[in-house]
């Protein structure tokens, strides 16, 4: 199980603003260094497209660096930046239309049998499942990344802010700007339909 | 119970996995649990489907992921630069006219100012624009017993008022002839004219301060006919005078009746001043407003006309009063 970590950056983030305004070039790259990858797997989730997230990636940091003048310190800096990947990406996903995953899409017929075997055991055997042993089945992994991309829009997204970045309800309401009572009813909502998809495959 | 079909549940559930539940709460999640087998698996198969998916490993990011954001604030700086440059440019143009104007508005001010002030501050000037070209003669001293065999604005003394009333007119032979008749009929002063061409006359008159009020009074009545009038006071130094330009028949007694020197200059001065702020200033609003503070200063009796009249005799002055006036009576006619 993940632990949220953004509240635990705030303090760091600050300072790296300030020596960033202040003129501080490296600064800005420790910022860039921290949060780059969260960033990166977040929007790689959430558009299941590697090519995609690292534009997605770097158009979100320049519009960070751009309106870091306007950023307010009320909120953290970690669900700022959070926000304004989630919203670029959506609004890529909508262009897009549908999300597609290449992998998938070039998935050999038949060639995850054991994939789904593995999948099928997780899902109902009663022995909880063992996250290392899932990390390191690579089939079993793409099947759950094709899931999660079947989702809804608003279903991935709060999946992947919660399961993957690990985020509490309190954080994904500031980045989605939506109420924690409908935080909970969507996650709730998106992991009964995740459930559903992966028992289809 | 369908724990599947009841979202609240699966809310409370969900709530519970992700530790957001009151401790209250997830104590009735737990007895929940303990009592109702499809509820145990529910969340079961909540906490298995939430482990899959939080256990994807996390991707690398690129490796270029760093230099591309560089590059990409370069290139959008650099685009923002290169607009803001051509406005700059474009910017510069307007900027270069706009201060070019600026610049001839402001030249043009300083000009009327510099105008205004050197005839507020400096009104005495070092070179005499019209004097008499040839020496004054000799002029009998019955009613004005002085000296009289000197140049204009050559020397002066306390209690002698010298001088010039230039005079413009674009009908010289007309106001010419009335100057000359009016000097003729006025026993009360002396006076010499030089004739010079035809569109010049200098009258060099000596009489006494009421006698060139008197003569003031009658000018008066021809003073519409005079494009400009201009009265220089001569100071007691050489080749220093205060010129008063457009000039007005009550001014010139006003400062000739002033005992002192110092008083003469000091009232030609302002009314120098006067007159040239009624010039550049708006049809008569400047003279209603020093009418309506200072009255004195602009206002005296007009003269009446005394065409066809007998002149009366200024009354005379008792010689502790007497001061001689030295004028110069130049009428130049427009070419």
């Amino acid at each position: 199980m993940r632990v949220a970590q953004g509240r635990h950056i705030n303090v760091d983030d600050a300072v790296l603003i300030q020596r960033w305004l202040d003129g501080d070039a490296a600064a800005l790259d420790r910022l860039i260094g921290k949060y780059q990858g969260r960033i990166y797997n977040l929007i790689l989730k959430m558009c299941a497209n590697p090519d995609d997230a690292a534009e997605l990636s770097q158009n979100t940091f320049v519009k960070i660096i751009e309106n870091i003048d306007g950023f307010e310190s009320r909120s953290s800096f970690y669900t700022w930046a959070f926000r304004i990947a989630v919203n670029l990406t959506l609004n890529h996903c909508k262009r897009r239309a549908t999300v597609r995953f290449a992998s998938l899409d070039a998935e050999p017929a038949g060639g995850d049998d054991q994939a789904r075997q593995a999948l099928a055991a997780v899902l109902w055997d009663d022995k909880t499942p063992d996250p290392a042993q899932v990390a390191e089945n690579r089939e079993l992994c793409e099947l759950i990344q094709k899931a999660i991309g079947k989702l809804e829009d608003e279903h991935r997204t709060v999946i992947v802010l919660r399961d993957i970045e690990g985020m509490d309800y309190a954080q994904i309401a500031e980045v989605l700007g939506v109420e924690l009572g409908t935080v909970k009813s969507r996650l709730s909502r998106a992991r009964a339909a995740l459930r559903q998809i992966l028992e289809a495959l | 119970m369908r724990p599947e079909k009841d979202p609240k549940t699966d809310e409370l559930l969900n709530s519970y996995l992700d530790g957001e539940l009151s401790s209250q709460d997830c104590a009735e999640v737990q007895r929940l649990v303990s009592e109702d087998a499809s509820i145990a698996r529910r969340l079961r198969q909540l906490e298995r489907c939430r482990i899959l998916v939080s256990s994807l490993p996390p991707a690398e990011p690129p490796v270029e992921l760093v230099s591309g954001i560089k590059e990409l604030l370069r290139s959008r700086s650099a685009g923002v630069e290169g607009l803001e440059h051509i406005e700059r440019r474009r910017g510069a143009r307007h900027l270069l006219a706009r201060q070019v104007l600026a610049a001839a508005v402001m030249i043009g001010l300083f000009g009327l100012m510099g105008a205004v002030v050197y005839k507020i501050v400096s009104p005495e000037r070092s070179v005499s624009p019209i004097v008499a070209v040839k020496p004054a003669p000799t002029i009998k001293p019955e009613a004005v017993p002085v000296e009289t065999e000197k140049t204009v604005a050559a020397e002066d003394e306390t209690g002698v008022g010298l001088y010039s009333l230039q005079l413009q007119t674009t009908d010289f032979v007309a106001v010419d002839a009335f100057v000359n008749k009016l000097l003729d009929e006025s026993s009360w002063l002396n006076y010499e004219v030089t004739k010079e061409g035809r569109s010049r006359s200098v009258y060099r008159v000596l009489c006494s301060r009421g006698g060139l009020e008197t003569l003031v009074s009658d000018l008066a009545t021809v003073w519409s006919k005079f494009d400009s009038a201009t009265l220089v006071v001569y100071t007691d130094s050489i080749g220093r005078y205060v010129a008063v330009e457009s000039v007005r028949p009550e001014q010139i007694t006003d400062i000739a009746k002033q005992d002192a020197l110092e008083g003469r200059i000091k009232l030609a001065k302002d009314f120098a001043v006067l007159n040239t702020i009624e010039q550049v200033s708006p049809e008569g609003q400047m003279l209603a407003l020093v009418d309506r503070v200072y009255p004195e200063l602009t206002t005296i009796p007009r003269p009446v006309l005394t065409s066809g009249e007998k002149r009366a005799a200024p009354v005379p002055e008792s010689p502790s009063e007497w001061v001689r006036v030295d004028l110069n009576i130049v009428v130049t006619g427009h070419k």
